[in-house]
C-alpha cells in the first residue's frame, strides 16, 4: 500500500526557506497561519506543498488528542497510531514528508484540535497559541525562529537541524510508531515482553533519544537487529519493578553499554552470535562493566 | 597504513599481519538493485584459506544503512567463497553500504608459523574468538557520481528553455531537476547529435546550480555541530570525489565557487571554428 506524502522536493524547499533567516516574513506568515483555525493553516500549506498520489494515512482509530497529549502521547494513543499504520514500511516511516502528511490529516480531521499545538514545547512551558502570540507580538527574531523550529520538529521532524534522529525523536506521531515497531520487533511475538519494552522506551525522552542515536548513528553495532533485540530484551526483563533511579534506565548507561559493546565488536563481529548468546554476553560480561 | 590493537592477525589493505597477503572481492549486481553476488579471494594467507576450507571460518558481508537502523551480517555456506545477498527495499530504503569480510564461526586456538602466511610477530599461539574478523575490506557504497544524483524530469508548465533545481533528502538525497519540454527533448537526444557541445553546456549549467544549492543549504552544521551532508552516503561519495580531483569542497567558504567546480568536473566544450569564419 502506497501512502500519500507531502511532495518531497517542495517540502524540503519549504523547510529550508523557513530556516534560512530568523524572523523573516515567511516565518511570521507561517506562524500567523498556525494561529488561525485548521483550514487556514491547511490552505497555507497546500499553496506551498503538494501531496503525492496514494492512500490517505488515516488514523481513524486514534481519539482526538489535547495539546498536552500531543506533546507526550499516552501508551494507548501510541498503540492506536501504530495499529492504524501497521502496514507502513520502515523506509517510509523515517521520512519527514510522510509524517508531515499524517499531521495535516490529523489537523483536517480534528484529531489534533488546533494547528498551534505544534508550537507547544515540552514540560510546563506556555501552550502553542501563547508562544506564537508572544513571538509575533515581540517580533523577537530568536523567539520567532525558535517557535518555527519547534513546529517543524513536531510536524515531521527536522533533519536539517537535528540530523536523521529528528523524525524518531521530535515528531510525536513518528516516535509513537517507531517505539511500537521496535518493541514488536524485539519482543518476537511475546505480548507481555512487548509491553515491558514499551515501558523501557518510555523511561524518559532523553533515554529514547539516546537509544535512537545509538541505533541510527553511523554503522553502530546497535543497528544490528539481533544485538538490538538482545539488549532491549535484557533491559525489558530488568525494567519490571526496577527502582526509577536504577542505573540501567539512565541515559548515561546507554552511552556506557554502547561503548562496551563497541569495544567487544572491535574484536568480534557480533552478528555471528545467536540472540541467546548475545544476551548471555551482555548480562555476564558487558552490563557489569557499563 | 592500518594499525589495529587486536589479539590476532587480520588481513586488510595496508596492514602488516600478512606481508604477502591479498584479500580481493568481486561484487556483481544480480537481477535487480537489491541483490548482489560477492566472490572472495584470499592469496598469500594460507591460514585463512585453511580455516575456510575446514568450515571454521566463513565469507560474509555486512549490509548497513543507518537511516533505518538496518545492519545485517550475511554469511556464505561453509567452504564457499561466493555469497549472494539481497535485502528488502521496504526496510532499507536507500542504497546500503556493503562491507565484505571473512570471520571465524567458532573459537580457534593454534600455533601460527611462517607457512600460515603471517608476519614473524605472529609466530606464536594465537586465540581467535568466535566472530574474529580474519579479513576485511572497506565499505562499498553504490551511488558515487553526481550524474547519479540528478533526477531530470519534464515539467510541461515550464516556460520554454527554462529549468529549476530542487533537492529531496528522502531517498538518500537527489537533485530534482524540472526542465521545460523543449529542453527535455533536447538533452535526451542521442549523443551523436551535432549539438553535443550545447547539450554538455546545459548539463554543466545544471550541475553548477546543484553546487550552489549544496553551498547555500548543505554546508552549515546541524544543531549538534555535524555537517548535514554527512548524513547522506552519496554526498559523502561526492565529497570524496572532489577531494580526489583536488577541487574545493562546497563547505569551504574561502575557496569554493560553484561554477568553477562544475566546469572543472564537466568543462564546456566548443566546436572548432574555421579561421576564416567571423
Amino acid at each position: 500500500m502506497s501512502f500519500q506524502e507531502l511532495h518531497s522536493v517542495q517540502y524540503s524547499q519549504l523547510r529550508r526557506d523557513l530556516l534560512r533567516d530568523k524572523g523573516s516574513d515567511l516565518q511570521k506568515e507561517f506562524l500567523e497561519a498556525l494561529r488561525q483555525d485548521g483550514q487556514e493553516f491547511l490552505e497555507w500549506m497546500r499553496n506551498k506543498v503538494g501531496i503525492t498520489v496514494g492512500n490517505s494515512p488515516e488514523l481513524s482509530s486514534v481519539e482526538p488528542i489535547s495539546e498536552d497529549e500531543f506533546k507526550e502521547p499516552t501508551k494507548v494513543t501510541e498503540a492506536a497510531v501504530f495499529s492504524a499504520l501497521q502496514s507502513l514500511e520502515p523506509r517510509i516511516a523515517c521520512r519527514p514528508p510522510f509524517w508531515g502528511r499524517v499531521a495535516l490529516w490529523c489537523i483536517e480531521t480534528k484529531k489534533i484540535g488546533k494547528p498551534s499545538y505544534l508550537a507547544a514545547n515540552g514540560g510546563t512551558g506556555p501552550g502553542g497559541s501563547a508562544r506564537i502570540d508572544e513571538a509575533l507580538k515581540s517580533d523577537d527574531h530568536k523567539k520567532l525562529d525558535s517557535a518555527v523550529r519547534t513546529v517543524l520538529r513536531r510536524l515531521s521532524g527536522l533533519p536539517e537541524a537535528r540530523g536523521n534522529r529528528s523524525v524518531y525523536v521530535d515528531c510525536p506521531l513518528a516516535r509513537a510508531w517507531w517505539r511500537c515497531f521496535w518493541a514488536r520487533e524485539c519482543a518476537s511475538g511475546d505480548e507481555a515482553t512487548e509491553k515491558k519494552i514499551i515501558n523501557v522506551f518510555r523511561t524518559q525522552q532523553n533515554y529514547w533519544e539516546e537509544l535512537v542515536n545509538l541505533v541510527i548513528s553511523r554503522n553502530s553495532v546497535l543497528g544490528d537487529a539481533k544485538v538490538r533485540k538482545a539488549l532491549i530484551q535484557t533491559l525489558a526483563r530488568e525494567k519490571a519493578g526496577a527502582d526509577p533511579d536504577e542505573k540501567l534506565f539512565q541515559q548515561s548507561f546507554l552511552k556506557n553499554i554502547n561503548m562496551q559493546i563497541g569495544i567487544r565488536a572491535a574484536i568480534q563481529e557480533l552478528g555471528v552470535f545467536s540472540i541467546d548468546e548475545l544476551r548471555a554476553l551482555l548480562e555476564e560480561k558487558l552490563i557489569p562493566l557499563a | 597504513m592500518t594499525v589495529r590493537a587486536l589479539p590476532y592477525p587480520i588481513l586488510e589493505d595496508d596492514a602488516l599481519s600478512y606481508p604477502d597477503g591479498q584479500y580481493n572481492v568481486e561484487i556483481r549486481k544480480l537481477s535487480d538493485d537489491n541483490a548482489f553476488s560477492i566472490t572472495h579471494t584470499v592469496i598469500g594467507a594460507s591460514f585463512i584459506n585453511k580455516a575456510l576450507d575446514e568450515g571454521r571460518a566463513r565469507c560474509g558481508c555486512l549490509v548497513a544503512i543507518p537511516m533505518t537502523g538496518y545492519r545485517k551480517l550475511h554469511l556464505a555456506d561453509a567452504g564457499r567463497r561466493e555469497l549472494e545477498i539481497s535485502w528488502e527495499d521496504s526496510v532499507v530504503g536507500q542504497p546500503p553500504s556493503l562491507r565484505p569480510l571473512i570471520l571465524t564461526t567458532e573459537k580457534i586456538e593454534c600455533e601460527l608459523t611462517a607457512t600460515d602466511g603471517v608476519d614473524e610477530a605472529w609466530h606464536q599461539t594465537v586465540a581467535f574468538p568466535k566472530g574474529a574478523r580474519l579479513a576485511v575490506k572497506h565499505y562499498y557504497r553504490q551511488v558515487a557520481s553526481l550524474a547519479g544524483m540528478l533526477r531530470i524530469r519534464v515539467d510541461p508548465e515550464r516556460k520554454a528553455g527554462t529549468f529549476r533545481v530542487g533537492t529531496s533528502q528522502e531517498e538518500g538525497f537527489f537533485f530534482d531537476v524540472r526542465v521545460a519540454a523543449d529542453m527535455f527533448a533536447f538533452i535526451r537526444k542521442d549523443s551523436n547529435h551535432s549539438y553535443i557541445e550545447h547539450r554538455g553546456s546545459v548539463y554543466t549549467h545544471i550541475i553548477s546550480k546543484c553546487f550552489e544549492i549544496l553551498r547555500a543549504d548543505f554546508s552549515k552544521p546541524d544543531d549538534d555541530g555535524n555537517p548535514e551532508w554527512e548524513n547522506y552516503p552519496n554526498l559523502k561519495a561526492l565529497s570524496e570525489q572532489l577531494e580526489q580531483q583536488e577541487l574545493p569542497h562546497w563547505a569551504n567558504e574561502e575557496e569554493f565557487s560553484a561554477e568553477e567546480v562544475a566546469t572543472a568536473m564537466h568543462p564546456h566544450k566548443f566546436p572548432m571554428i574555421a579561421e576564416d569564419e567571423d
